[in-house]
């Protein structure tokens, strides 16, 4: 990594101030993806290193909320006890690295790079966390599907970072976390798909599909027509779910093999909800 | 830029760019020929050292990030007495590890026993799983990760299974 | 020159830890396309102390040959693979040298590359041959029905523990060079051609190779002539050392393998026919073609044989890397299509696979006109034991009932479990390669340690210690006071190349007869007291299933995830004999590591193609299992023969994980698994 220029503020307010100066400037957070994109081995960066602020490492909880500083490691987050509703981002942050890539990486450098979505990205939109950027002098929340372009690209709003996240503390019944393609990197060859579900009545109460990588793919219109259902579902409308996602995938711009799979994983996701709940 | 740290318990202060890795710094300029740069992109773990207590991929780590830590490779923790330990777990399993992979492993030993509670056996596999051994069975180098823990609580029985 | 570094198990130095002062680095300027006519090489100014090398600047040869192929040093007019080195820079700066590297410009004519191999032009054939026995047109004519298989295996990579490199120093007349090769003698015979200087002048120090699985077998004397070059040129010492993204992608990969076969049995299961087409693909410059060709000759149909039976084996040249050695020298690839062949065959006359293997399996004093047999392969007694620990037999009727009954493409996919059985031949080149006397020095020292000076490379850390253990056995001390001494050419006779696994046949046996010898006279004569043993190989080696293999069996069970679609291996069983065992425990411990690897290699191991070629960032697709990836593996090892030859076992697993495997694929998927990677291409093809 050719890093021109370092820049590691204590506090927040430096930080902005920093990015305000040099609208240039890379956040960073432990530089575990920075430091092998070859993007950046040879062209020069400013870095705007994060780690030395205090509250981007800080997790606070509420009856509803879990808020976890952009900076928080994974391994520090997959440690967290006893959070039920954290389950299926834990087995998520597994699959990401080894445990000592964990042991620095961060879940706000895993879903803020502008090439890819992180792995974390999928489960989190599942999850329909909300995302603290800060920009200036201002900090505001989005919900995370607004770090997403029309396009289904990534898009963090120039000139500003993340400083934490907030996940709904809420159980899942059904998760499913399979990781599709070879690449290292998340990218067109490396894609996660994520799905939860919960049942009521013998009825689908919710339902959230994504799946990730280059593009992000979330097909609203599938889980609003399965939301509501009755279980099982009939094999008809398992097909047409398969088939309306798999068209979503391929409409987005995901590379045909990924989207058949990931519709493919759709599929079995279904039947596994159908089969549990008959 | 000048970056001051300490290795193995010494103070070290250098120049390098800010976005050298630490692995280039350690093994390129001989500060500790244990740490191995063998893929350089964070798969293999044999550029392992422990980092403000905890093992990290060294070739992962921006000089920058390194100010003020504390870093301690294999040459500092063979003297430890933790050391004696995760070499008692060696011979116990007849874990026969490469040059270029007994630092690395050792130093993933040694976090195992600076956890504040006991490592659960998957836990213990995943963090033996951050080095990529092409040359031992899996088996056994989880059971060695297991006599560790149990030599560090004073239960002195080598894990058997 | 090394600082205080942690012990290491083979006692061999590495490459990359040295360090002296005033040492120059070497990069290489290779070639960006795959096949061409080079017409000008501009290379930037470089400043004073740095310098560029060009293939005139050659003192001597300007090619190295090995195993009778010349391998450009650097290319001259043509080049015949993307990344071969055009021309060599050194200088003392790394960063420097790869900005020189980026600011160079070769302007070459491109030619229409030759990447594929499943179809070629007789111009491409490095080597050829063929047996017949029966009439297998005839048998077909008459057949009820004849089937047609094709199987495919992959390149891989070695992912030794360091990449390849050499350093070069200079000691007072002789130049020196760490480099971690198989075959020192080779390094040292090559550099000396180049340098045109007598080999007397050089000394290769060898580094510990890692577990290599056959990546330094010669390469190694590729990256020494060029670092001894630019030492001799440069006048100082020299380091070159790839980095892992040139290792994977411009040094030796496995060579791939098409096998199609065609074939017939009768009612009952017995093969009448087998027509086999096998083509080797060796990248560029064909090394070892003939020696490749040969083994997949023999091996072709695995343990068993039909009335009629022709095999066609074509090593081919192509516009990719050079492609060869890998633990097993080709075996693992033919074992794979045999085993593959032998369970479609039992699947379409509706037979047990144990069944259909002891109906066809090569009998007592069988001849397949290549290979000899006097004694019984041991069939039933490893199936058996391993269809026993795995349950084999009643889920593999099971699996084979859900399986008849899944007519349900869309639904949930199954379970599968495969056997496979084959052998490891005694260590040894079948065209007798590179083939020399090994030779063992043991001495007692005064101080009552024991001293091994061995000119052969231990293929692992594992090997090393049986040897000390045999020593350690017959002298009656501890392993602790038993030494290695780093081998330095001129200390020994040329041994030949070492083999990933075959070599510990011949060693271990002269160690142990120094030993005696030793142990004969220690307390008649005074200390030191030195033996030195030699043995000369049979020359060539015969190929195939021939008396003194080591034989095994595999089972793997798995299933298919049904969310990823991918198999979840539920454990593998391996069932060995192997003659005489010289460490049960050790012999035990490389069969569970190697199946590990090839489980690794079959789940994992994946190099992609684009438009026939390797991506420039296929290193970062190349993932490797995990330990905590691996399933639970279970090895039985029969008893060691105490009369019998030592055999390797080491290979085994490389030859019969992968057929279980895609043979428990197919029975899971409900259609015959071709390739020996498990999660086949992405988006179809093949290798
Ligand atoms: C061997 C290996 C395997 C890996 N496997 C995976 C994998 O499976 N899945 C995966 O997703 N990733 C993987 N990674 C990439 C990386 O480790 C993770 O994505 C990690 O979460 C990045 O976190 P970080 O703190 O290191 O981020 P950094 O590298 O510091 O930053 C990553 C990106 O996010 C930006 N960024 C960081 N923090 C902020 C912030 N607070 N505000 C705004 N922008 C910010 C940076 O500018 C940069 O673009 C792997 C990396 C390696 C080396
Ligand atoms: S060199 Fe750091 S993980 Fe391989
Ligand atoms: S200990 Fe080094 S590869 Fe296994």
């Amino acid at each position: 990594m050719f890093a021109s220029e370092v820049a590691s503020p204590y506090s927040i307010n430096e930080a902005t101030a920093f990015l305000r100066r040099f609208p240039q400037a890379v956040p960073a957070a432990a530089c575990t993806r920075l430091i092998i994109d070859p993007a950046f081995s040879k062209r020069p960066i400013t870095i705007l290193s994060l780690s030395n602020i205090k509250e981007l490492q800080a997790i606070s909880r509420t009856d509803r909320f879990l808020d976890i500083g952009a900076c928080v490691s994974m391994t520090r987050i997959i440690n967290l006890p006893n959070i039920s509703s954290l389950e299926p981002l834990k087995k998520t942050l597994l699959t990401i690295g080894s445990a000592s890539i964990r042991n620095r990486a961060s879940l706000g450098g895993n879903i803020c790079s502008p090439d890819s979505f992180g792995s974390a990205f999928p489960m989190l939109s599942c999850m329909e966390a909300s995302v603290e950027l800060r920009s200036g002098n201002q900090s505001r929340w989005l919900r995370i599907h607004e770090l997403v372009s029309e396009a289904g690209r990534p898009a963090l709003p120039k000139g500003s970072f993340l400083t934490r996240l907030r996940l709904p503390i809420r159980d899942w019944e059904f998760s499913c976390i399979v990781r599709k393609g070879n690449s290292i990197l998340p990218g067109e060859h490396g894609t996660c798909f994520a799905a939860l579900a919960n049942i009521e009545k013998n009825a689908i109460s919710e339902l959230r599909i994504a799946v990730a990588g280059t593009i992000q793919v979330r097909s609203r219109d599938l889980e609003m027509n399965l939301n509501g259902k009755k279980l099982p579902l009939a094999a008809k409308d398992i097909e047409n779910s398969r088939h309306q996602f798999m068209e979503t995938a391929i409409e987005a711009g995901l590379a045909p093999s990924i989207a058949i799979s990931s519709a493919d994983t759709v599929r079995a996701f279904l039947q596994n909800l159908s089969g549990e709940s008959a | 830029m000048n970056i001051q740290f300490i290795l193995n318990g010494e103070d070290i202060q250098i120049v390098a760019e800010a976005g050298d890795r630490l692995s280039d710094i350690l093994a390129g300029r001989h500060y500790s020929d244990s740490v191995h740069q063998h893929c350089g992109y964070g798969v293999c773990g044999r550029c392992m050292v422990l980092m403000d207590g905890l093992p990290v991929n060294s070739c992962l780590v921006p000089a920058y990030e390194v100010r003020n830590s504390e870093v301690i490779s294999w040459e500092g923790l063979i003297q430890t007495p933790e050391y004696q330990l995760i070499e008692i777990a060696w011979q116990t399993h007849k874990l026969e590890l490469c040059s270029f992979c007994r630092p690395a492993v050792s130093l993933l030993m040694a976090s195992l026993m600076d956890s504040s509670s006991r490592p659960s056996d998957a836990a213990i596999e995943e963090t033996l799983s951050a080095l990529n051994c092409r040359c031992t069975a899996p088996e056994r180098l989880f059971a060695a990760g297991r006599t560790v823990v149990n030599l560090k609580e004073g239960r002195n029985k080598p894990d058997v299974r | 020159m090394d600082s205080e570094r942690p012990l290491p198990a083979l006692d061999l130095p590495l490459v990359s830890t040295f360090t002296t002062s005033d040492l120059l680095h070497v990069r290489i300027l290779r070639s960006p396309v795959a096949k061409g006519r080079i017409k000008s090489i501009h290379i930037p100014h470089l400043p004073r102390g740095y310098r560029s090398i060009m293939i005139d600047d050659i003192p001597g040869s300007k090619t190295i040959t090995v195993f009778g192929t010349e391998i450009p040093v650097l290319a001259r007019e043509r080049v015949s693979y993307r990344g071969e080195p055009i021309a060599l820079l050194a200088g003392p700066d790394p960063a420097r040298l790869q900005e020189a590297i980026e600011l160079a410009h070769i302007s070459l004519e491109e030619e229409e590359p030759d990447f594929t191999f499943s179809q070629f032009n007789s111009d491409r054939i490095a080597a050829r041959c063929e047996y017949s026995h029966g009439d297998v047109e005839l048998a077909f004519s008459i057949a009820q029905s004849m089937a047609e298989h094709e199987y495919h295996s992959a390149a891989l990579y070695h992912a030794a523990q360091e990449p390849q490199g050499a350093v070069v120093w200079f000691d007072y007349d002789k130049l020196t060079i760490r480099c971690a090769s198989q075959w020192p003698y080779l390094v040292r015979s090559q550099v000396a051609a180049v340098l045109d200087v007598k080999e007397s002048e050089i000394v290769i120090e060898a580094a510990d190779p890692g577990n290599h699985l056959d990546s330094r077998l010669w390469y190694p004397a590729l990256l020494a002539a060029q670092a001894a070059l630019a030492a001799v040129i440069c006048g100082r010492p020299t380091r070159l050392i790839l980095d892992r993204r040139e290792d994977f992608l411009y040094t030796t990969l496995r060579a791939p393998v098409f096998s199609s076969y065609r074939s017939s049995c009768d009612k009952n299961g017995k093969l009448n026919a087998i027509d086999a087409r096998i083509i080797i693909n060796c990248g560029a410059y064909g090394v070892l073609a003939e020696e490749m060709a040969k083994r997949a000759l023999a091996a072709a149909s695995g343990a068993y044989s039909a009335d009629n039976l022709r095999i066609q084996c074509y090593a081919v040249q192509s516009n990719l890397v050079p492609l060869g050695p890998f633990a097993g020298l080709v075996m693992p690839q033919i074992l794979f299509a045999a085993e593959r062949l032998i369970d479609d065959c039992a699947r379409l006359a509706d037979i047990e696979p144990v069944q259909m293997r002891r109906l066809n399996l090569l009998e007592k004093a069988a001849e397949l006109g290549l290979v000899k047999r006097k004694k019984n392969i041991p069939f039933d007694e490893l199936v058996e034991s391993v269809c026993g620990i795995s349950d084999f037999n009643r889920k593999h009727a099971s699996f084979e009932l859900v399986r008849k009954r899944h007519s349900d493409p869309a639904g949930q996919p199954g379970r599968g479990i495969g056997l496979a059985f084959g052998y490891q031949t005694p260590g040894g080149f079948i065209t007798g390669s590179g083939t020399a006397a090994s030779t063992v020095e043991v001495e007692l020292t005064k101080e009552a340690e024991l001293i091994i000076r061995s000119s052969s490379i231990p293929g692992t850390a594992g090997t090393v210690h049986i040897w000390k253990q045999i020593a350690a056995d017959i002298i009656g001390q501890e392993p602790e006071t038993i030494h290695f001494e780093p081998l330095r050419t001129g200390s020994l006779p040329d041994a030949g190349p070492s083999s990933h696994s075959g070599t510990i046949t011949i060693i271990s046996k002269l160690i142990e007869e120094a030993c005696r010898a030793i142990s004969q006279r220690r307390f008649r004569e005074g200390l030191p007291i030195k033996v030195k043993k030699t043995m000369r190989p049979k020359n060539p080696v015969p190929g195939g299933p021939v008396d003194g293999c080591a034989w095994g069996a595999a089972v793997v069970e798995l299933s298919i995830n049904s969310y990823s679609g991918e198999p979840e291996v539920h454990g593998v069983w391996l069932s060995v004999k192997a003659g005489r065992i010289l460490s049960i425990e050790k012999a035990r411990n490389t069969l569970i590591t190697n199946t590990a690897l090839a489980l690794s290699q079959s789940l994992y191991e994946h190099i992609p193609l684009e438009d026939g070629q390797i991506p420039e960032d296929a290193n970062r697709c190349y993932h490797l299992a995990r330990a905590n990836q691996i399933p639970p593996i279970q090895v039985l090892l029969a008893d060691s023969e105490d009369k019998a030859a030592i055999a390797g076992v080491g290979d085994l697993p490389f030859c019969l994980v992968a057929p279980a495997l895609a043979n428990a694929l197919s029975q899971a998927r409900d259609t015959p698994w071709q390739t020996d990677f498990a999660s086949g291409m992405p988006g179809g093809g093949y290798w």
